[in-house]
């Protein structure tokens, strides 16, 4: 109960403070209303910010696979738009499964010695139900390419028939030997024929405006002042020697600091409810339909936000170096992880970077949320945002000093 | 009996003894003193009564509860008023009391009550619902104090409430402080003033250097210079014949010459002066200053230390 008390009396001198209630409501409406505007550009060509990631498995080693791989999939066409991995059957389907990759495409042992024979065969394409569009995507692909050989089996059938029926011998697995061959120069014509599938498919599913971007990568970033404004308030309890006094009532040092950390919660909550609500009634900004995502995110996010806050508190040694040492981490944090602006637009070897920021993840489980993906999709951002809150309060509490 | 109880308490910062192996007791009812010039360890001696630091060795019992093994038992029975102003200055006096009260278990019906109380003794009602940061020092002061009230503690401790403030916000605090007594509070006053420690308190330890150097209440400790005016000569050049001409002079008691100063003890000060003069004129004496003293705690200290409580 003291520590609610604790958490209850920061909330109310946060509401107080008219530079900090600018700084955590008023500037991330203001900076998403600008960036939404100015940059929507970027976000014209489509909505999907990332490739889709694919997993691959082949128990197939002859040559239709190997060029439906190698020539079509990795292809340069197809390559700007899929990231194809190769993997056995159990973890693709378990990464499908927690939603790290949206679709597997099993190709069967017999594929090239059936084609090769003129019989039927055919290729399963397994998607992940929360990313519904990206798989519909990948089962485009595949159906499109598996027409395509279909059209060229028929036409070997047809051929060969027509002769026969001319008195002509020929001998149909002979003329079959020949379908790889056939199959590879009908699709570099028809190549452009797969990627048009794609951009139907895209057309058709839920656009990603940049006003839902900047809603999600301001909301995220903005919630991470809320740790600066954590810190600086733990320093000046310090300071002021309210924490001495706090200290010398009948509570335990951890229950203190408790009712700190829990009143940062509070506020991070309490700012990404009025940022959901705000943004859906001004922007109309559509965060998706996952009602139970869009609560665990934000709330693994916070706790994330919150870790960081008894971190920051733990290597700054005064209120000044707590501002800096903020700024540092939650512009590099926001720049990184895609708050500003879509990580691909940074090499490839900064983007590596993103993967250890907050704003990496809950963005990517925000926009996620708002394709259209359930909960279960999002799992991953939430387990290692979790994880980051667990290894700031361990840092945290194992450096804080409460002299 | 006895509230406080300290024995043997210690305190060391690496290298450096803060607080030195110190005893002292404090009687339910009393107002007890700590004087001591900055860094004397007043404060650290507080703080571990007030269970914010752990003592190096030793121990000390407040109710009979022992700040080491039961340090929440300890802290429901004090009141600590910290130098500054521990307070939130955006929330009302009201909501700092009311969020105090609330640190201490209070219920909110209780809370209500001690607070009109509190404020009433402190002088504040009329502005009990303004923000804190529109008080000022001297209230700021006056509510910092009734903040540690709210609990009715047995013991108060209050470090140093009157540096940096105007006469008549002190005037309130030590008026304060004797009504609070007169009320049955246990109180422990630290300060480097020493008129204030003469006016409030009943006993009074001295400190310096992390050592209590002397104990008793305000006649016993002037017994210490013998309860008689210090006369205190700067001088240079002095004869070492000085000490044996000056103990000539009829009711000149004691005399004792560190460096460059000679301090004479002596039951008539005023008196003696002219012959002392003339005394260390005739062994050509080069004097700097004069200054008769009569004896209060500064000269007890000055007496034992060397040095002035300011310095």
């Amino acid at each position: 109960m003291k520590l609610i008390n604790i958490a209850l009396k920061d909330v109310k001198i946060v509401f107080r403070d008219k530079m900090a209630l600018l700084i955590l409501l008023a500037m991330p409406f203001i900076l998403m209303t600008i960036m939404g505007m100015a940059l929507g550009g970027l976000f014209s060509k489509g909505p999907e910010l990332s490739k889709i990631d694919v997993a691959v498995v082949n128990y197939d080693d002859g040559k239709v696979s190997e060029d439906f791989i190698e020539e079509i999939l990795k292809g340069d066409e197809l390559s700007k738009l899929l990231n194809v991995k190769e993997m056995d059957k159990k973890r693709a389907m378990n990464l499908v499964r927690i939603g790290d990759i949206s679709s597997v495409i099993i190709i069967p042992s017999d594929f090239t010695s059936q084609i090769m024979k003129n019989k039927s065969t055919e290729m399963k394409v397994y998607g992940d139900p929360g990313q519904e569009i990206r798989a519909s995507i990948v089962r485009s692909i595949t159906n499109a390419y598996t027409n395509k050989v279909s059209s060229v089996m028929v036409g070997v059938r047809t051929g060969w028939e027509s002769l026969t029926k001319l008195g002509k011998k020929t001998n149909l697995t002979e003329i079959a030997r020949y379908i790889p061959f056939m199959i590879n120069e009908m699709i570099e014509k028809d190549v452009e024929d797969l990627v048009k599938i794609e951009e139907e498919n895209t057309s058709q599913k839920e656009s990603l405006s940049s006003m839902q971007y900047y809603a999600a990568g301001m909301s995220t970033m903005f919630v991470l002042f809320s740790a600066m404004f954590g810190a600086d308030s733990i320093l000046k309890e310090r300071d002021d020697k309210t924490l001495a006094r706090l200290l010398s009532s009948p509570m335990k040092k951890h229950s203190v600091l408790g009712g700190k950390l829990l009143g940062i919660f509070i506020i991070g909550i309490l700012q990404f409810t009025a940022y959901i609500t705000a943004t859906k009634l001004i922007f109309n900004v559509n965060w998706g339909r996952s009602i139970i995502g869009l609560v665990l995110l934000p709330i693994s996010t916070v706790l994330a936000t919150t870790g960081m806050t008894i971190f920051f508190a733990s290597i700054a040694k005064t209120r000044n170096a707590v501002g800096g040492i903020s700024q540092i981490f939650i512009q590099s944090m926001s720049a990184l992880g895609g708050s500003m602006f879509p990580t691909s637009l940074l090499p490839p070897w900064l983007r590596f970077f993103s993967n250890f920021t907050i704003n990496k993840w809950s963005m990517d489980g925000f926009l996620s949320l708002m394709s259209g993906a359930g909960v279960i999709s999002i799992s991953k951002s939430i387990i290692v945002l979790l994880a980051i809150a667990l290894v700031f309060f361990i840092l945290g509490i194992w450096r804080f000093s409460y002299e | 009996m006895n509230i406080v109880e300290v024995k043997n308490l210690s305190k060391k910062y690496n290298s450096n003894l803060a607080v030195d192996n110190i005893s002292f007791d404090v009687k339910e009812g009393e107002i007890f003193g700590l004087l001591g010039p900055n860094g004397a360890g007043k404060s650290t001696t507080i703080s571990m009564l007030a269970c914010l630091l752990e003592p190096t060795s030793g121990d000390a019992f407040i109710d009979e509860k022992s700040v080491r093994k039961d340090p929440m038992g300890v802290k429901k029975v004090i009141g600590l008023i910290p130098q500054d102003i521990a307070l939130y200055p955006t929330l009302s006096a009201k909501e700092n009391l009311h969020f105090w009260g609330k640190m201490y278990g209070l219920s909110g019906s209780v809370i209500k009550k001690r607070s009109r109380e509190i404020l009433e003794i402190v002088g504040l009602s009329e502005r009990a619902k303004d923000r804190i940061d529109t008080y000022s020092g001297g209230m700021k002061r006056r509510i910092n104090i009734a903040a540690g009230l709210i609990h009715r503690p047995k013991l108060i401790m209050l470090d140093e409430p009157t540096v940096g403030i105007d006469p008549q916000t002190r005037i309130n605090i030590l008026e304060t402080v004797i009504n609070l007594n007169k009320m049955g509070m246990t109180i422990i006053y630290t300060s480097h003033y020493m008129e204030e420690v003469e006016m409030l308190c009943n006993r009074i330890a001295i400190m310096n250097e992390g050592k209590i150097i002397a104990m008793g209440t305000k006649d016993e400790l002037r017994m210490l210079v013998g309860g008689k005016d210090i006369i205190r000569i700067d001088a240079t050049d002095i004869h070492p014949r000085t000490s044996e001409t000056l103990d000539t002079i009829d009711d000149v008691d004691k005399i004792k010459i560190i460096k460059n100063q000679i301090e004479i003890l002596s039951d008539y000060g005023r008196r003696v002066l002219s012959s002392v003069i003339s005394k260390l004129n005739e062994l050509d004496v080069k004097i700097d200053s004069v200054k008769v003293q009569e004896p209060d705690l500064e000269s007890v200290f000055i007496h034992l230390t060397g040095k002035s409580l300011r310095e």
